[in-house]
């Protein structure tokens, strides 16, 4: 793998995606959309939240919204760019590592895309966010959202390499949904068996403490971590497999 | 896949063949052996397709072969699997020297120039920048071109997409050439600069495989293999090669 | 002397059956679509039920159904909103490739635009029908009829936006985050997740369909003042897609 190439492949990603104005202008709309209604329509109601190590929290709904919020666009943007990063361009991929690339270095090039745009889709969601709320640790909540972009853009690529983009847009809508906002809700008095295995489990425990607690427990970076890595090594095999 | 072909007794009865087939007596640039492929669905009710059963060709430096099949024969597999993007099932394949391929549908980037579209290639290739120029300047002009070098792809004409498909195929000066429905979509002054770039490369000593649906013009061919329930059988043109 | 042919050609309705079939077979030609539009609204109104049982009831005072069945409910609409926003939209940006050249071969934009339409609107329907099997199967359903109906109309309104989407954005990954943001965040203000006193949570197109689900579920009935409003989403939707459509659908492919 050499580092010319890697260069190269990246700032060719990079360029594609400056020349989509649509797309540029959706990741920094849409999250800001959604983390301000959030934010802004929710209602000041104490409600009680299970904070990791600082137990039961009295809350406003709207702050636990806004947490959700920032997790959710994390999962919703990452895992459509995983997808269509790797549906759109597999073809000129396969003809490049044909021509002398070593698919790593494509791979690596694809995967700082996706980690580019869970970049720019976390930090406009905590802007957002912090015109609203001030969370505990802002740092957290932000490494919380971008290991749920990455994840849940690893998801994409996963899913992407086995279905086509119309079967891949259904899972990977429907994903995050039933994930963060069903499984991971904030709220929920209980933690699901099901939940412990979905890929923001780890990620939103750290979000609500970021969000809520008295002094930030940094623990469930490892399983979201592992979580990642184990995503990523699957991600990398069928991706290989595909170019 | 890149292996030069070792001289075997199986040679000596293949000289001797090649004699008595027509064939001149250049070194073998590319060899492929009993290649089998065949589509199979994993879903109990769908359609297996046995494409290619027992594919055998050679191309040597400096002739042009055509390769001919009806619809749906396996022509595009088993050029996919001569260049390495796709595995057989069995069979081998063996070349010297480096390889352009020209597949049937352009796989380029969309977003890119038609000169970026050069660099990124050229870069793959393992070409320095003033090779890439060279060869960028050198297909422009031949292929006529020029004025579209700062265009994307995706804003190109099928024909003028064609045009950058064959010369990123052509660029790095391979060994052997393997050509998909290569003069889809041009103009009449771009077909007759097509097939003299071709004379040109075959003075050089390149070995050039062409599907194509136009083999009317067979003076322009050494040969014709015509691919027919998955295996290939070869004939020698009327011309003998003669343009 | 040439023989004469009886030339009497097929009409516009029979034309539009024609390819509305063969559309409609292209999509469920596909195993896998077959099975994920059975497995995932399954799974979402299933597992949906089972998440939101787990919430605190005093997060959500105006919620008026239990949260096991607004759970039901959410995966139902959402699931029935989804497949029809995606086939809009993937049907509206395959259009543009294909039905170009049907256009340049002699067909008419209208006829097309009514065979997409129709398409999309039939497989949105199908996706109803299994998102109302699954209600039933999993939740006391006073009026199954009603049920159906509402999800139907839920999914006919997202698949208009996804043809809406699908002219405007032109291109599957954009139209697809568009998609999600838009009906992610309405099923939510819908259902009552997101418990707001403000008016925009009623003005969001689900608002009206949802309550009319509810109250088809646990009464039988339909909710009053929400027919005429969830309609009128459906007609401004349908019309809006049908004139941008119209626009944006050209035979211009030409490039550099």
């Amino acid at each position: 793998m050499r580092t010319s190439h890697v260069q190269t492949a990246i700032a060719t990603g990079l360029r594609e995606y400056a020349r989509t104005p649509v797309l540029l202008a959706l990741l920094v709309v849409a999250p800001a959309y959604l983390v301000g209604l959030f934010g802004y329509a929710a209602p000041d109601t104490l409600v009680p939240v299970d904070v990791p190590n600082s137990g039961q929290t009295m809350v406003p709904l709207a702050d636990v919204l806004t947490v959700l919020g920032v997790v959710l666009v994390a999962a919703m943007v990452g895992g459509l760019v995983g997808l269509f990063v790797v549906q759109s361009a597999t073809n000129a991929d396969g003809r490049l590592v044909i021509a002398g690339f070593a698919p790593a270095s494509i791979l690596l090039a694809r995967g700082t895309l996706v980690a580019a745009a869970a970049t720019a889709t976390v930090s406009v969601s905590m802007a957002v966010a912090l015109v609203v709320f001030s969370p505990a640790n802002a740092l957290g909540l932000a490494v919380a959202g971008l290991l749920t972009a990455l994840s849940y853009g690893l998801v994409g690529v996963v899913v992407g390499t086995q279905v086509d983009r119309l079967a891949g847009v259904w899972i990977l809508l429907f994903a995050p949904l039933l994930d963060v906002v069903l499984y991971q809700n904030p709220l929920a008095a209980e933690t699901k068996t099901l939940a412990t295995l979905l890929p923001s489990h780890a990620a939103m425990r750290l979000a609500v403490d970021a969000g809520f607690g008295s002094g930030l427990d940094w623990s469930p970076l490892v399983p979201a971590v592992m979580y990642f890595v184990g995503t990523a090594v699957v991600a990398t095999v069928l991706y290989y497999r595909r170019t | 896949m890149s292996s030069a072909p070792q001289p075997t007794d199986v040679d000596a009865t293949r000289e001797e063949q090649a004699k008595t087939d027509g064939r001149n007596d250049g070194e073998i640039v590319l060899r492929a052996e009993g290649i089998e492929k065949m589509y199979d669905s994993w879903y109990p009710f769908g359609r297996t397709v046995e494409v290619l059963d027992g594919a055998s060709l050679e191309i040597r430096a400096g002739e042009i072969v055509g390769i001919v099949g009806e619809n749906g024969s396996g022509k595009s597999t088993l050029m996919q699997i001569l260049v390495g993007a796709l595995e057989a099932d069995a069979g081998t394949v063996e070349t010297s020297g480096t390889v352009g391929w020209c597949p049937q549908k352009p796989r380029l980037y969309d977003r890119l120039t038609v000169e970026e579209t050069f660099h990124i290639f050229g870069e793959a290739y393992d070409m320095t920048h003033e090779e890439i120029r060279d060869a960028r300047d050198r297909f422009a002009e031949t292929l006529d071109f020029e004025r579209i070098l700062d265009y994307q792809v995706r804003h190109l004409s099928g024909g003028n997409r064609q045009k950058v498909n064959l010369s990123v195929a052509l660029m790095h000066d391979p060994d052997v050439l393997l050509l998909d429905e290569p003069y889809t979509g041009f103009d009449w002054d771009t077909y007759l600069a097509f097939w003299k770039l071709t004379e040109q490369l075959t003075d050089d000593g390149v070995g050039i495989g062409i599907i194509s649906h136009f083999i009317n013009e067979q003076e322009r061919f050494d040969g014709i293999y015509e691919l027919a329930d998955g295996r290939l059988t070869w004939e020698v043109s009327g011309d003998g090669g003669d343009a | 002397m040439a023989a004469t042919h009886d030339r009497t050609l097929p009409g516009s309705g029979h034309r539009v059956w024609t390819g509305v079939r063969a559309h409609t077979l292209a999509f469920f030609r596909n195993p896998l679509y077959l099975v994920l539009l059975v497995v995932l609204p399954l799974i979402e109104i299933r597992f949906a039920g089972s998440a939101l049982e787990s919430l605190p009831t005093a997060a959500f005072p105006e919620m008026d159904a239990s949260l096991m069945t607004t759970g039901r409910l959410f995966g139902a609409i959402y699931a029935t909103a989804v497949f029809g926003g995606i086939v809009g939209l993937f049907q509206r940006l395959s259009a543009d490739e294909t039905d170009r050249r049907l256009i340049v071969a002699g067909s008419s934009p209208s006829r097309l635009f009514l065979t997409r339409t129709l398409t999309v609107l039939g497989i949105t329907l199908v996706v109803a029908t299994i998102a109302t099997v699954a209600l039933v199967w999993t939740e006391t359903v006073a009026a199954p009829a009603l049920v159906f109906a509402v999800l139907g109309g839920s999914g006919v309104l997202y698949a208009f936006v996804g043809l809406l989407l699908g002219s405007v954005l032109s291109s599957e990954l954009e139209g697809s985050l568009a998609l999600v943001f838009i009906v992610d965040v309405d099923v939510i203000l819908a259902t009552g997740l997101l418990p707001t006193d403000l008016f925009v949570g009623e003005t969001f197109p689900l608002y009206h369909p949802y309550q009319l689900l509810q109250t088809a579920v646990v009464d039988g009935g339909l909710a009053d003042g929400h027919v005429l409003p969830a309609l009128g989403y459906v007609l401004v939707t349908g019309v809006a897609a049908t004139l941008v459509y119209r626009r944006t659908a050209s035979t211009n492919g030409g490039g550099a």
